[in-house]
């Protein structure tokens, strides 16, 4: 019980702390990124280095100074944007690995054969996957425009740093088309939500999202 | 419960609910009664577990007598590469290139402050990494 009562506050929180920064930070929110899916692996800070004069770093540590490569920015921008829902849902950092650097088709299937073998916490994130990104997900069409008009607006920056706005914003919205495929591939939306709501009707913390999902069908209804 | 109480509950496991928490002790929100220290001591706790925002934005408010400007200065600095390194951000737009290019160039960046964001980054970057997810 106290589990649930905590997990159920751990889910406001972050809706609450979520809204709250939105408010404060309002910005355009894109989703995730990659073309062929496999791990980018962190380039070691001293051979990234595209400034000179460079300062001290940990061995294997990112340098303050320097922009990692784009794909490299890419992965972590989709990594630090998956983990801070999932980890609160109960995703393990190795799932949050290979969603975000790994084979995707691979880590749903898994993720839905624990969730219908009724893993609490599988349910949750499966539940927010398949609302989250499976139906709320940018169509391609959308991602090829919001690609061409980012594109467009890296012509305010230097060549350089141009290239590199324009090689980030590539590989975030080929991430995107990737989970979109994944997606259509692996995941049903509604059987995932029905797993959500029946585990609400037990008093699953998942309850606070649950009703999302029965509002979103019946709008298509 | 009221967000205040929320935000106690999860300010230990979420960066980010501790910085908004000090925003709330700060400027008296969700229940909370206004406490200037605490609100400090919360901000500057969830910078070092990678929630910044609420240090950088509370300190606008301060004295020098009530936080190092250099400090602060520091935490601007982190804020803006880890953006750079894609670590918590809202995604990849132009103005914040730019604006993450110009702060790390800025000649605000004293050799002070380049000290002290480097001594900050010792000894949290693996810790505000970490918390934000961009460590692998």
């Amino acid at each position: 019980m106290t589990k649930r009562l905590v997990g159920g506050a751990l889910l406001a929180a972050i809706l609450i702390t979520g809204a709250f920064f939105a408010w404060r930070h309002p910005v355009t929110q894109p989703t995730l990124p990659s073309e062929t899916l496999h791990v980018i692996p962190e380039q070691p800070a001293a051979s990234e280095a595209a400034t000179p004069g460079v300062s001290h770093q940990n061995a294997g540590a990112p340098s303050l100074w320097v922009r990692p490569r784009p794909e490299v920015a890419a992965r972590h921008y989709r990594r630090s944007g998956m983990a801070w829902v999932l980890r609160q849902l109960g995703a393990s950092e190795r799932f949050i690995d290979q969603m975000t650097g790994g084979d995707l088709v691979v880590a749903l299937n898994q993720l839905k054969a624990q969730a219908q073998a009724g893993d609490p916490a599988a349910i949750n994130v499966l539940g927010w996957i398949a609302h989250q990104d499976c139906r709320l997900g940018r169509t391609s069409e959308v991602l090829d425009q919001y690609e061409a008009w980012q594109t467009a607006n890296a012509k305010a920056l230097a060549p350089v740093d141009a290239d590199w706005f324009a090689a980030a914003v590539h590989a975030d919205v080929a991430f995107d088309k990737e989970l979109n495929l994944a997606c259509q591939q692996v995941i049903d939306v509604d059987q995932a939500m029905e797993l959500v709501e029946a585990r609400a009707k037990q008093g699953d913390a998942a309850r606070i999202y649950a009703p999302i999902g029965q509002r979103s069908r019946l709008c298509r209804q | 419960m009221v967000t205040g109480d929320l935000l106690r509950q999860s300010a230990d496991r979420l960066p980010i609910a501790e910085g908004a928490l000090a925003y709330c002790e700060y400027y008296g929100c969700g229940g909370i009664t206004i406490d200037v220290a605490s609100a400090i001591e919360h901000a500057r706790d969830a910078a070092r577990r990678g929630s910044v925002d609420s240090l950088i934005d509370i300190a606008l408010h301060l004295q020098e007598s009530q936080i190092d400007p250099d400090a602060v200065s520091a935490w601007t600095v982190i804020r803006a590469s880890l953006q750079q390194q894609g670590c918590g951000s809202n995604g990849f737009r132009v103005d914040w290139l730019q604006q993450n290019a110009a702060t790390l160039a800025s000649n605000r960046v004293t050799p002070q402050v380049r000290a002290l964001a480097e001594e900050y980054w010792q000894a949290y970057g693996a810790q505000i990494r970490s918390g934000l997810g961009c460590s692998y």
